[in-house]
């Protein structure tokens, strides 16, 4: 077979070619370096890139399907990941002036599933400082700019991860999300994104922010790529008790039926009463609105269903974040305050006047409420949609809001419909469902119960087989 | 005060934590607290006194495991 283009494959599409000898993978980690190379002054996607390494690599892959040998899940993929996973003796810079200089004495779990799956590393990608901005702004590395059309946000935290995905730089990142930053990325670049159950993936070697929040997820072209990746991260880790025991499913399986006109006979899908939809912008709504007719013709039923005051969830959530955040950046916030961008000050020093008791409060209501979630809302439907975003992606001027007074209205407009889902600890996929009219992605975000993240694929997968899969690329 | 809360007791709370803030950083943390109180205000069932942060864990894991039969 000859690859005109192999950086246009999916991942799962160019692990097969490789696999089967029809596509080598030095040679497909040379055409991906060559898109960096030529994109990196326009996106500034990479903080960092390997080639030696990388390419070191990816002779052995090929080397190794040469002579026959097994290979893993991802062998010879190239992938790149946001720079706050941990890898022994290599700077881990968290997008920060702080860590500028900082080398890890340990290697994140999930860096080493993915070595062991065979998937090959070409650099560190750009992120909001500490994981802390739903934009894609980056005061010390620069910001990064969305393939769609640079002027505009990529989203964040996870910045670089949404846009080397969509630009054909890579074929899937890590990202993390602890309020939306793989979601928003996700969609803001039009590509899919997938926040998986808090506990579904260690966190260890992964810069922390939350503890109670945080989740490492992943970011690919399509909900198939999606799906193996997280199927090769997910699972327990004897360095991480708080990482799940429940079994890893082959989340892979099963999507092939996806392509059936009623793969999607049985299921509910739920559209909220409240909250998630108010203030939409018409575009939004338009696209979302035919997305849910084509759950219909694939044979889903669509139902409106309760949810409660998920607004005052959204802001109850920062009395955890920023307390635990805080005390994470104590140290340096009372040493280096001037090393950190006036954002990420900003919304640090809001943990240090959360009092204890309402912290802990906060933490304890997740119980009922996540109770009052299952019982009210999921009992009657398998999967929620809601928006990612209401309103079209903005532009970077628009959101260049520092840590002004403009910040906690302008941020929270971006992570209103996410975040809720990370104080459940609710597994959630966002999904392209196509351009509003000033060219930029929308998504839907799809929500399931917990460690259903097989039930986010299915029905994830059937909407790309029935748009013909997410073919679109940025105009680069 | 500033919504509700009182600025000076809140700009002694962050002193407190040996970090640098200025007024306008004392303004800024009182408006998220008068939105968070808001919050729990409308949220936190009464009384809380048995629930525990650990429940949360086993409810996310059994719900998984009741899933199975649903």
């Amino acid at each position: 077979m000859s690859v005109s283009d192999p950086t246009a494959l999916t991942l799962r599409q160019a692990a097969s070619a490789i696999a089967q000898g029809r596509l080598h993978a030095e040679a497909l980690v040379d055409a991906c370096y060559d898109r960096v190379e030529r994109l990196q002054p326009t996106l500034n996607c990479f903080i960092r890139t390997a080639p030696d390494p990388a390419r070191a690599k990816a002779r052995a892959a090929d080397m190794a399907v040469k002579a026959g040998r097994t290979t893993g899940p991802l062998h010879g993929v190239p992938l790149a990941h946001k720079d706050m996973f941990y890898r022994v003796g290599e700077i881990c810079s968290c997008g920060s002036k702080i860590r500028a200089d900082y080398v890890p004495d340990h290697t994140a779990t999930v860096l080493k599933r993915l070595d062991v799956a065979g998937g090959i590393e070409l650099g560190r990608l750009n992120m909001a400082e500490f994981a802390m901005g739903p934009t894609g702004h980056n005061d010390h590395f620069g910001r990064c700019r969305n393939p769609w059309n640079p002027e505009y946000i990529t989203g964040g935290s996870s910045s670089g991860s949404g846009a080397a995905v969509a630009a054909g730089l890579v074929f899937g990142a890590l990202g993390s999300d602890t309020g939306g930053s793989v979601r928003l990325p996700a969609a803001a670049c039009g590509v899919v994104g997938i926040k998986p159950t808090l506990g579904r993936v260690s966190r260890y070697g992964t810069m922390p922010l939350s503890q109670s929040l945080d989740c490492v997820g992943v970011l690919a072209r399509s909900v198939g790529d999606c799906a193996r990746l997280l199927s090769v991260i997910a699972g327990a880790d004897s360095n991480d008790g708080l990482a799940s025991r429940h079994t890893v499913p082959d989340y892979e399986r099963g999507l092939d039926q996806a392509l059936d006109p009623r793969s999607l006979a049985g299921i509910t899908v739920g559209v909220p009463d409240r909250y998630y939809y108010e203030g939409t912008d018409g575009e939004v709504a338009e696209l979302l609105a035919a997305s849910r007719a084509i759950f219909e013709k694939r044979g889903a039923k669509i139902v409106d269903v309760p949810v409660g005051d998920h607004g005052a969830v959204n802001d109850l959530s920062n009395a955890i974040l920023w307390p635990e955040g805080a005390a994470l950046h104590l140290s340096s916030l009372r040493d280096r305050a001037h090393d950190y961008a006036s954002q990420t000050r900003a919304r640090l020093l809001v943990g240090l006047g959360v009092p204890a008791t309402l912290y802990l409060e906060a933490t304890r209501a997740r119980t009922p409420l996540l109770e009052e979630l299952l019982q009210r809302t999921f009992s009657k439907c398998d999967v929620l949609q809601v928006p990612v975003l209401k309103r079209p992606v903005p532009t970077a001027i628009e959101t260049d809001v520092g840590g002004g007074a403009a910040m906690q209205e302008i941020l929270g407009q971006i992570v209103a419909n996410t975040r809720p889902f990370n104080y459940f600890g609710l597994p959630a996929l966002s999904v392209p469902i196509g351009f509003t009219r000033n060219g930029l992605p929308q998504a839907m975000q799809l929500v399931a119960r917990p460690f259903r993240e097989d039930v986010l694929f299915r029905v994830g997968a059937a909407y790309e087989a029935a748009v013909g899969g997410f073919t679109a690329r940025p105009p680069l | 005060m500033r919504d509700g809360i009182d600025a000076a007791a809140l700009e002694t709370v962050l002193a407190s934590s040996g970090v640098k803030v200025t007024r306008q950083d004392v303004d800024a943390v009182a408006r998220s607290l008068a939105r968070i109180r808001d919050a729990a205000a409308a949220l936190f069932p009464s009384p809380l006194l048995d629930e525990t942060g650990e429940r949360f864990f086993r409810l996310l894991e059994g719900d998984a495991d009741e899933g199975a039969g649903r």
